[in-house]
């Protein structure tokens, strides 16, 4: 049996060419990992082993003909399931959805079933995608491969730990305030969120429009390279998706002529000092290599968490007014306790009060306060005014340097359950992640070092657009720290 | 701290039913999270605009045509939702 933890897409593209082995095998190599670690990790919330085997043949085929393979053809890979793949069902976490049959796939999907990708099943989520730890999943708990009396982050945990525990060669994400970074980081993988618009949303559940993006959870950062470089592009059906442009300015080919900045306020307040230390000392690394370092503020950091708990909530609660029980998923029509009177205000507020979960009503909860009459000048437009200066901050700091560099997370992957509780303790695992949502700018979560068993993530934040700077500088940390090996 | 009125009437707007001890939950976490988010007004916003998206890009229109749909698509849709009536899908009446 083909060993998976940590096998690239070139390993495995290199592994069809020279016909070591076939589609099929390689899919029923993750398929049978699945079966023997899915119960302890539940990163699946499907498994679609139909589909995938009958996509496996087709790729067979294509190599029993001698055709052309392009770099993804045959690549086996996992879906959150808030990304629609037609035939298969798309719950978003929640029971509101838990019997919602995509009637079509996601741009994304479609891109990667161009390239003939395989796909192996629907990841878990926080409901919504509204968490940081997966445990606002209405159907599982998903564990932390790395130590599984642990959250893998979220809400993209699913899909972070898939990637981990070599149940899919790479698998897709979304991202609104540092969901899909900062699983990644928990479970020790590289994950992308690509550039307000690279990506196109069409087919993404929607939680905060203005915020959300899909991108790559990856083993390598040249994987998650080509992932991007297959999903991006301007899509008629997203009218904010726009065809990415390299920037201009030329790649380095070494750290030395580089310029990056190191924005104090991310290591002052919330951070835990183990994190701090492995930090420290990566980027002390890259100083060694021959580049600037260069101590910058964004002084607005500390504001960034309560307007994304503003504008994000806003926004979901104005997304999630369609689940109303009368166009698709549960509706109090067909419930039991329906009785004969009822009228359609009652279908509205009881499919909704059945069919939420706790974390999502609270956010609706917020947001129709935030945007209530009265209310919306003092919380929303207040948000939207203080986004313009996270902005800025960003703007001025890319004057000076190439790159920002961050830790992804304030602290290690915490335990199952520590969190849960207290929405404000959850809240703040995004402190470090949220800015580069408000500011639209692409940011990369890398593996840097590890306490005891637990990675640590490195974040790279880059101009917009700047994707392939980012992946370049990437690819050099990776070797620098030796990622594959930690 | 927000008050049970305050809640209901949220609660009434967002059109979503609460349990009572969801009421009172609520409450709690709602306000440990505005309280959080009053940080905000340190900031002297006055001569800012606001942000409402990162990219700059501005109304992004096309030609308000129909465009045909594969009938088994649709198809696909309208049997998802919980009352049908043939190809239509049906809403209780609105008015009392």
């Amino acid at each position: 049996m083909i060993e998976t933890e940590g096998l690239t897409i070139s390993e495995i593209h290199q592994g069809l060419k020279e016909r070591k082995f076939s589609a099929q095998e390689i899919t029923q190599a993750y398929l049978e990992r699945i079966r023997s670690q899915d119960k302890e990790i539940g990163a699946f919330l499907i498994v679609s082993e139909e589909l995938a085997l009958n996509q496996a043949k087709e790729v067979d085929k294509m190599i029993a003909q001698n055709q052309e393979l392009s770099i993804l053809t045959g690549i086996p890979a996992a879906i959150k399931d808030n990304i629609l793949v037609e035939g298969l069902k798309c719950t978003a976490g929640s029971k509101i959805l838990e019997n919602y049959l995509s009637p079509y796939s996601a741009t994304c999907v479609e891109k990667l079933r161009e390239q003939k990708v395989i796909i192996l099943g629907k990841t878990n989520l926080d409901e919504f995608a509204m968490g940081s730890s997966t445990e606002h999943s209405a159907f599982k708990k998903t564990r932390n491969p790395n130590d599984l009396t642990r959250v893998p982050g979220g809400s993209s945990g699913g899909s972070a730990a898939a990637v981990k525990a070599g149940e899919c060669c790479f698998a897709l994400g979304s991202d609104t305030g540092g969901s899909i970074r900062q699983p990644a980081c928990f479970c020790g993988v590289v994950g992308l969120k690509p550039t307000y618009g690279a990506v196109s949303r069409y087919g993404l559940i929607a939680f905060a429009s203005s915020l959300d993006q899909i991108g790559p959870i990856t083993n390598t950062v040249e994987d998650c390279e080509i992932v991007f470089n297959a999903i991006k592009g301007k899509d008629p059906r997203d009218s904010t998706s726009v065809e990415t442009q390299p920037l201009d300015h030329s790649i380095t080919q070494s750290l030395g002529n580089l310029v990056i900045g190191v924005p104090k306020e991310y290591f002052t307040e919330g951070i835990a000092p183990e994190v701090r230390e492995v930090i420290e000392g990566a980027i002390k690394k890259i100083e060694k290599e021959g580049a600037k370092i260069e101590e910058i503020s964004l002084a607005h950091t500390k504001y960034a968490l309560a307007c994304y708990y503003i504008i994000a909530p806003s926004e979901a609660s104005s997304n999630l007014a369609r689940y109303d029980g009368i166009k698709y998923g549960m509706s109090y029509e067909n419930s039991k306790l329906k009785t004969q009177n009822s009228k359609l205000l009652d279908v509205y507020f009881k499919t909704r009060a059945e069919g939420f979960g706790e974390e999502v009503k609270r956010r609706i909860m917020l947001g129709t306060y935030a945007l209530s009459a009265g209310y919306y000048e003092a919380y929303y437009l207040r948000a939207q005014k203080v986004r313009t200066l996270v902005k800025q901050d960003f703007d001025k700091a890319f004057k000076k340097v190439n790159f920002i560099l961050t830790p992804t997370s304030p602290f290690l992957p915490f335990k199952i359950g520590e969190r849960i509780e207290d929405p404000l303790k959850m809240y703040l695992s995004d402190i470090f992640t949220v800015s580069v949502n408000l500011a639209g700018l692409p940011a990369l979560s890398l593996p840097c070092g590890k306490v005891g068993k637990l990675p640590v993530g490195l974040q790279i934040i880059g101009k917009s657009f700047s994707e392939k700077e980012i992946f370049k500088i990437g690819e050099f940390l990776e070797k620098l720290y030796d990622t594959r090996n930690l | 701290m927000i008050n049970k009125e305050q809640v209901q009437q949220v609660a009434k707007l967002a059109r979503l039913g609460l349990k009572k001890e969801e009421i009172e939950k609520m409450q709690t976490t709602l306000t440990s999270v505005l309280d959080y988010i009053k940080l905000l007004e340190e900031i002297d916003i006055s001569k800012i605009t606001p942000t409402f998206h990162s990219t700059p890009i501005e109304n992004v229109t096309r030609e308000d045509k129909v465009k045909e749909e594969k009938p088994e698509r649709v198809d696909k849709m309208i049997t998802q939702a919980p009352m049908k009536e043939k190809r239509h899908i049906k809403v209780k009446g609105i008015l009392e």
